[in-house]
């Protein structure tokens, strides 16, 4: 509790606020500008903590990362373009809320939902860290295979009308993830002798074309032939008390869903925000309105996302394995630092680890403030005519793919899937599917693979394993759950 | 006239097709201990996408209510398929900053806007862009292959 304390009087000193503020400032910008990850802010800002002290440096680098989360959804949420692929789930129903002209209060929700996520996971980290980073060490290919499974099923769920077309796109997705060397023998696949197509097709412009791109052709098509168009009349009505306490439980439900999938090394922010999502879905007295502007969907999407921060930081922290891409950044500020992550670290540099902790509360209760101050003027971007507005959505997304690797074949990459998206939209083919196999798809293949190896070619694997089994079930219970809902749905 | 409900099924179809035979065709690797080889996961969702595929044609088929279609392409979208091929390729070859001055110039005037203020506001945006990822976060924007 003495070091908890210190650490909030280090949180609020003149050396670490400013840049606490900075940092989640900065994060807040990256995170909205389309292909600018939170992994990628982090990563810029990096070379600058150098010079610094380890205290704001570690606090400037996890302000980047809790603001850049967060910052993904506005662009999600007005624009229909994920800043980063934590933000995609929170497009099904953030973006039906903005064009409904309830873009505040999604904005406010996604505050608020940012805030309890960020929260509740850092809660935990502070509380439970060493014990959730055991049972995640538990976790071994079966396991994560499983995991992947799970987290595949939730294609039933986003998959709108027809569970047929969203399996179609499932499988176009896998398909696309199997590109490159295969993880296990590194035999090349669908490769056609392209060198750029060796290491894979980059998640990041798929996602800029499948969701930016093809939302800007589709506006292109409906702008009508008056260019004056006037802009879309909406309130400023932020999220009131009463829709505040509705939305709590599936907040913390979701914040502490995330804690427990950013806590497993490789699960990152874009699966706890679908896996939350479905949960939403699965357990709402009113399934039919997710996709359609649901303020749960909307609240567990970035509730969830959000509660990997600090569940990411559970295994780089205590075992020094990182759980995600931003923590395998925040490993190498680490150790530019001279500090080793691991058991050690909390009792050699305790000021350093709850500088840390308490840090992260202030930067959420910091990102929470900019969320709500921001409003206004992050609701003027949906103000913006659509004449001016599909030009700049079509030039930030292919700048967004360039952006990545500096490279030209992400651009064409992303126009391909921009293309795609567009015509699947227009086949009631739902493009949130492809996405989702794209992130689990290696996944589950690489880990099928090694389970077969441990256990000499027998599938024994998936029923003698208890978390393995329990995913299982989970998964099938899932999938239950979701087509006895959609009967429901067509009986009504 | 074929139904877009059918005939894309049915390019899937044939695209599953030649994607078995080229995974057929994947080299061996020089050392296999695996149960299941690099083929395994490809060829098991390229031929459940066939069987999802055959599915959807024939529900279509015994779906009797008739749906008025409307054309996949319209004028504007082929428009946007070529601004945007257009704008990837100008940005390659003069570069980010005078790609985008002339992409989003030629945009307004293909669509007759006549306020000079959505023009100064096109060339902010596009100005604003080459500052903040230039000299804020310091990532660089194509030069363009004429430049370089």
């Amino acid at each position: 509790m003495e070091h908890l304390l210190n650490g909030f009087m280090s949180a609020f000193s003149l050396a670490v606020f400013p840049v606490l503020v900075f940092g989640v400032l900065g994060g807040v910008i990256l995170g909205a500008l389309p292909g600018l990850t939170a992994t990628m802010g982090v990563a810029i800002l990096l070379p600058f903590t150098f010079g610094m002290q380890p205290t704001p440096a570690l606090v400037m680098l996890i302000g980047v990362y809790i603001g850049g989360i967060y910052g993904g959804s506005i662009a999600a949420i007005l624009l229909k373009t994920p800043g980063t692929p934590a933000s995609a789930a929170t497009v099904l129903d953030g973006h039906t809320m903005a064009i409904k002209g309830l873009a505040a209060k999604a904005l406010s929700i996604a505050a608020v939902a940012s805030f309890i996520g960020g929260l509740i996971s850092t809660i935990v980290l502070i509380a439970i860290a060493p014990i959730l980073a055991d049972f995640a060490l538990r976790f071994n290919a079966p396991e994560y295979f499983a995991l992947a499974l799970f987290g595949l099923t939730i294609i039933a769920s986003v998959s709108a009308k027809s569970l047929l077309k969203g399996l179609l796109a499932g499988t176009i997705g896998l398909l696309v993830s199997m590109v490159g060397l295969d993880p296990i023998s590194s035999v090349p696949r669908f490769t056609f002798g392209i060198m750029d197509l060796y290491s894979g097709i980059n998640i990041i412009p798929v996602l800029i074309g499948l969701f930016a791109i093809s939302e800007g052709l589709n506006q292109l098509e409906k702008l009508s032939n008056n260019k004056q168009d006037v802009a879309p009349k909406f309130d400023y009505k932020v999220l009131s008390f009463p829709d505040f306490k509705k939305i709590l439980p599936t907040c913390i439900k979701s914040g502490l869903i995330g804690t427990s999938i950013g806590s497993v090394p490789g699960a990152g922010a874009d699966i706890s925000a679908f896996a939350c999502y479905n949960e939403a879905k699965r357990v709402a007295k009113k399934p039919e309105e997710f996709g359609n502007g649901s303020m749960h969907g909307l609240a567990a999407a970035e509730s969830g996302n959000n509660g990997v921060t600090g569940g990411s930081l559970v295994p780089l922290l205590t075992l020094g394995v990182p759980g995600d891409a931003v923590s395998a950044v925040l490993l190498g500020a680490l150790i530019v630092q001279g500090l080793t992550p691991g058991p050690l670290l909390f009792t050699q540099n305790p000021e350093i680890v709850y500088g840390i902790f308490s840090s992260m509360i202030v930067a959420n209760i910091v990102m929470l403030l900019i969320g709500f101050l921001g409003i206004r003027f992050f609701c003027r971007i949906i103000e913006v005519p659509k004449i001016i507005m599909i030009p700049i959505i079509i030039f930030l997304s292919i700048i967004g793919a360039y952006a990545i690797n500096n490279s030209m074949f992400d651009v064409g990459i992303a126009i391909t899937f921009g293309l795609l998206g567009f015509i699947l939209n227009k086949l009631e083919i739902p493009s949130s599917p492809i996405l989702l196999a794209i992130i689990l798809g290696p996944m589950a293949e690489t880990n099928l693979r090694k389970s077969l190896i441990m256990y000499e070619g027998s599938w024994s694997f998936l029923y003698d394993r208890p978390i393995a089994l329990a995913f299982i079930l989970f998964a099938v219970f899932s999938v239950y759950s979701t087509m006895k809902l959609k009967k429901r749905q067509r009986s009504a | 006239m074929l139904n877009r409900n059918i005939l894309f099924p049915a390019l899937i179809i044939a695209l599953s097709a030649i994607l078995l035979v080229l995974i057929s065709q994947f080299p061996e690797p020089r050392f296999q201990d695996a149960p299941v080889g690099a083929d395994f996961f490809p060829a098991a969702i390229a031929i459940i996408q066939i069987i999802i595929c055959g599915v959807l044609i024939v529900q279509h088929k015994n779906n009797k209510k008739t749906v008025k279609e409307e054309p996949l392409l319209s004028s504007k979208s082929i428009f946007g398929v070529v601004f945007l091929i257009a704008y990837a390729v100008l940005i390659s070859l003069v570069g980010y900053l005078l790609a985008s001055l002339i992409g989003f110039t030629f945009y307004l005037i293909y669509y007759k806007v006549k306020k000079p203020l959505y023009y100064i506001v096109a060339w902010i945006f596009v100005f604003t862009i080459y500052f903040l990822f230039g000299e804020v976060f310091v990532i660089s924007l194509p030069e363009g292959l004429l430049f370089y």
